[in-house]
């Protein structure tokens, strides 16, 4: 083992304890660290833009009329919140829905779930239209607010809002909310031997139940083989004239073949009423009852009932291979319905 | 269904799991079922070289950022279509059961987006500390990234993860019934450096947490939490944020329903109220059977589920089989996990695999021998608090089946005669 000569040791140990000062120094954490600049008024002033819920706070000037507002939602909303707030598709159900909260089938909706008004003012502002969020002016945010709460039945027709006004509304499920919730609401015992005295399976829907999305025709070993692989259109000189199928021009497949298949096969079940036994509703809200619908689900269509067989469930309609057929040529047309 | 009968190994196994040698010769024996005996082996001719030994390989530069090899393209995020009416206010699953450990890999930690995935150039994106504030400040990412900073591995997970179960099994998939939920090294600066930075106010009792994209994410979060071990981060797992995970800084809020950990966050703002935005209100809140709704129910409960076997990764056949999955709190760590084979009669400890940490996925492990007969796979998991994880007979008895969020009960995984796993439920 390497040794220092004795005398040497002090003079060791005050390089080192002034080594160790002066790093010590260097590592150390400021209380204070000065980065970031601050925020001018006008900077906060342009993202200062939420509104408090519970309060209203936030709120701005401006107002707006139930009957603007329906001309609004009409042109910008409806296209998936149905004329009425029934939402289309799966899009969220805007009006409704009283008295359902403790049934099977809850609809939350503004008027039977939200509990503050100003939270439809807020949302909408920073989120809706989903498609051109932040583009409506404060005075349409009234508008449409005003709407929507009218479709509840929540103002009257004649309304008009503001934020003292929009902040005044009580709400039917305003004490429908039970917070915070830090302690476990659910306490279970870990026993380990003989637990209970049985077993049985309660459910064991999920292996033929067939809404568990399947691989079939998009695994992604399938794209990488098309596309790595020599493909019709890469290279075209060495391709013979026309020779890509995706070329050769199809058929024309008409709506009226298309409508009896899917009444047939998927409205039975997949409509406002459905006539199978057993529906009282459409699954998952999804309606192929009128050729608006039919066409707007087209590419779910294509998916559930061409591309794989999900739909319809255990082919419980003998949906046939030809019928699958068509109806993805149809889709591939452009799904037309005139 | 009664598997009363059939289903009582542990009478036949030994507490590691393993067979007798009397019994081993009669499993052996019985090999009339479809399932593909472990001995009967690989039937490939023998190449005397293995293959990729004749020729030179790719360059070292080939990818300049790798990809997994083709062979492993099936590992994928995975969506299940039906579920939302737009794929950008969506949700894209992580495929855990072909995961090992319990680290996500950055391209397939799934993706929740309530206005789809924005792409920010980090130059132009700034971050602003206000409201109940002495100095309300603005940051570059330059700036933010010259706080002190910290890494830690968390898990994230989506509270609807599971939500499609309360009511019956539908999904016949691990990845579609428990996939919203990563786990990543997290790095960026604590948030009460910054807090202490902007000088919060004492009256402050709420912050808003506000995102870049376009559903203007907002969530409150009581500033209690945000002081204890929030962060403000901008990489994971070692490399800067992917765009689906809030590119270029989000929140990280460790333990607590994913929703709150704020994407592409633009502003945190203070106040003495919390928001009731949308997003606490209409939504990630548990409607009750009596029509009441648990609102701020933001710890993730101690939850765990077997990924292998799995619907996904059925039986390799009879014989030795190691049980793997994975469990995690939102209150801390993972104490115990006890797997049963006959659907929840009896139960046995598994083996924990290190790093067990706060707040953080665990990997767990038991060594089972499996007969070929019908078998109900279960785990349980049990966190530092002492909370055990509940069958969902006991959380529906408290939250009825339309509560949407939160749903961490054990899961049951049938492993049938042949082979092959489904998701059921059982009494």
């Amino acid at each position: 083992m390497f040794k220092f000569p004795k005398a040497t040791i002090p003079l060791l140990l005050v390089v080192a304890l002034a080594g160790a000062f002066v790093i010590a120094d260097a590592q150390s954490y400021p209380s204070h660290y000065g980065f970031g600049t601050p925020a001018t008024v006008a900077q906060q002033k342009a993202w200062n833009d939420d509104v408090n819920g519970l309060t209203g706070a936030g709120l701005p000037p401006g107002h707006g009329s139930v009957a603007d507002g329906q001309n609004l939602y009409e042109a910008k909303c409806a296209v998936c919140h149905g004329d009425f707030g029934e939402g289309e598709n799966r899009y969220p159900v805007l009006a409704g829905g009283n008295g359902t909260l403790t049934s099977a089938r809850p609809v939350k909706t503004v008027g039977s779930y939200w509990p503050y008004a100003p939270t439809l003012y807020d949302y909408i502002r920073r989120a809706m239209p989903f498609n051109a969020p932040g583009s409506l002016t404060n005075d349409q945010v009234y508008a449409i607010s005003a709407y929507v709460l009218n479709l509840n039945n929540l103002v009257p027709a004649n309304a008009v809002l503001d934020a003292k006004t929009l902040a005044a509304i009580k709400m039917p499920n305003r004490n429908g909310f039970i917070n915070e919730h830090l302690k476990p609401d659910v306490h279970a015992v870990a026993c380990m031997t003989n637990c209970k005295k049985s077993v049985t399976i309660t459910s064991n829907l999920a292996r033929t139940l067939g809404i568990t999305p399947n691989e079939t025709g998009s695994t992604p070993d399938e794209r990488i083989i098309t596309g790595s692989g020599p493909s019709a259109d890469a290279g075209s000189s060495a391709a013979p004239a026309g020779g890509s199928a995706k070329h050769v021009a199809s058929a024309p497949v008409a709506f009226s073949q298309i409508e009896p298949i899917v009444a047939q096969r998927c409205a039975v079940c997949h409509a406002a009423h459905p006539t199978e036994a057993g529906f009282s509703s459409a699954p998952m809200g999804i309606m192929l009852d009128t050729p608006a619908r039919i066409a707007a689900l087209a590419s779910r269509i294509k998916q559930q009932a061409v591309t794989s067989h999900t739909m319809p469930i255990g082919n419980m309609t003998g949906m046939t291979d030809n019928e699958r057929a068509l109806l993805g040529k149809w889709i591939d047309q452009g799904a037309k319905i005139h | 269904m009664n598997h009363d009968e059939q289903n009582n190994p542990p009478k036949k196994i030994g507490r590691l799991g393993f067979l007798t040698k009397g019994a081993t010769t009669i499993a052996g024996a019985a090999l009339a079922s479809a399932v593909p005996a472990a001995a009967a082996g690989d039937t490939n001719p023998f190449a005397p070289r293995s293959p990729g030994m004749d020729e030179l390989g790719e360059t070292v530069i080939a990818h300049p950022y790798g990809m997994p090899i083709k062979y492993e393209a099936s590992v994928i995020r995975r969506n299940v279509p039906f579920l939302t009416a737009t794929e950008e206010s969506s949700v894209s699953f992580t495929p855990l059961q072909d995961l090992d450990g319990i680290i996500t890999p950055n391209g397939l930690c799934f993706v929740r987006d309530h206005g789809g995935t924005p792409i920010i150039d980090p130059a132009e994106h700034r971050l602003m500390i206000d409201g109940l504030v002495d100095r309300p400040l603005v940051f570059t990412m330059e700036e933010l990234k010259r706080y002190p900073s910290e890494s830690h591995i968390h898990f994230t997970e989506c509270p609807a993860n599971g939500g499609m179960e309360w009511r019956g099994a539908q999904l016949q998939s691990l990845q579609f019934t428990h996939g919203m939920v990563h786990c990543c090294e997290w790095t960026g600066v604590k948030l009460s450096v910054l807090m202490k930075e902007a000088g919060v106010k004492p009256q402050a009792k709420w912050m808003l947490a506000e995102g870049a994209d376009a559903a203007a994410m907002t969530r409150s979060i009581p500033v209690w939490k945000a002081l204890d071990d929030v962060m403000v981060v901008w990489s994971q797992n070692g490399e800067r944020l992917r765009a689906s995970n809030g590119y270029p800084v989000r929140l990280i809020v460790p333990g607590w329903q994913g929703n709150v950990n704020v994407k592409w966050l633009r502003r945190l703002k203070f106040g003495e109220e919390p928001w009731m935005t949308r997003e606490e209100t209409s939504k990630y809140t548990d409607l009750l059977a009596d029509g009441k709704a648990r609102q701020f129910a933001w710890i993730i409960e101690t939850k765990s589920v077997i990924t292998s076997p799995c619907p996904e990764n059925p039986m390799k056949g009879k014989g030795f089989t190691e049980v793997t999955g994975l469990a995690w709190s939102g209150r801390g760590k993972i104490k115990r996990v006890d797997v049963s084979t006959d659907g929840g009669i009896n139960w046995h400890p598994a083996k924990l695999q290190e790093p067990i940490l706060s707040k953080c996925l665990t990997r767990f492990r038991f060594p089972w021998e499996w007969h070929g007969t019908d078998a109900l796979l279960q785990s349980r998991a049990v966190d530092e608090t002492g909370y055990v994880q509940p069958t969902l007979t006991q959380l529906r008895a408290v939250r009825g089946t339309n509560a949407i969020y939160n749903d961490n009960a054990i899961q049951t995984w049938h492993v049938n005669p042949d082979g092959k796993v489904d998701n059921v439920q059982v009494s």
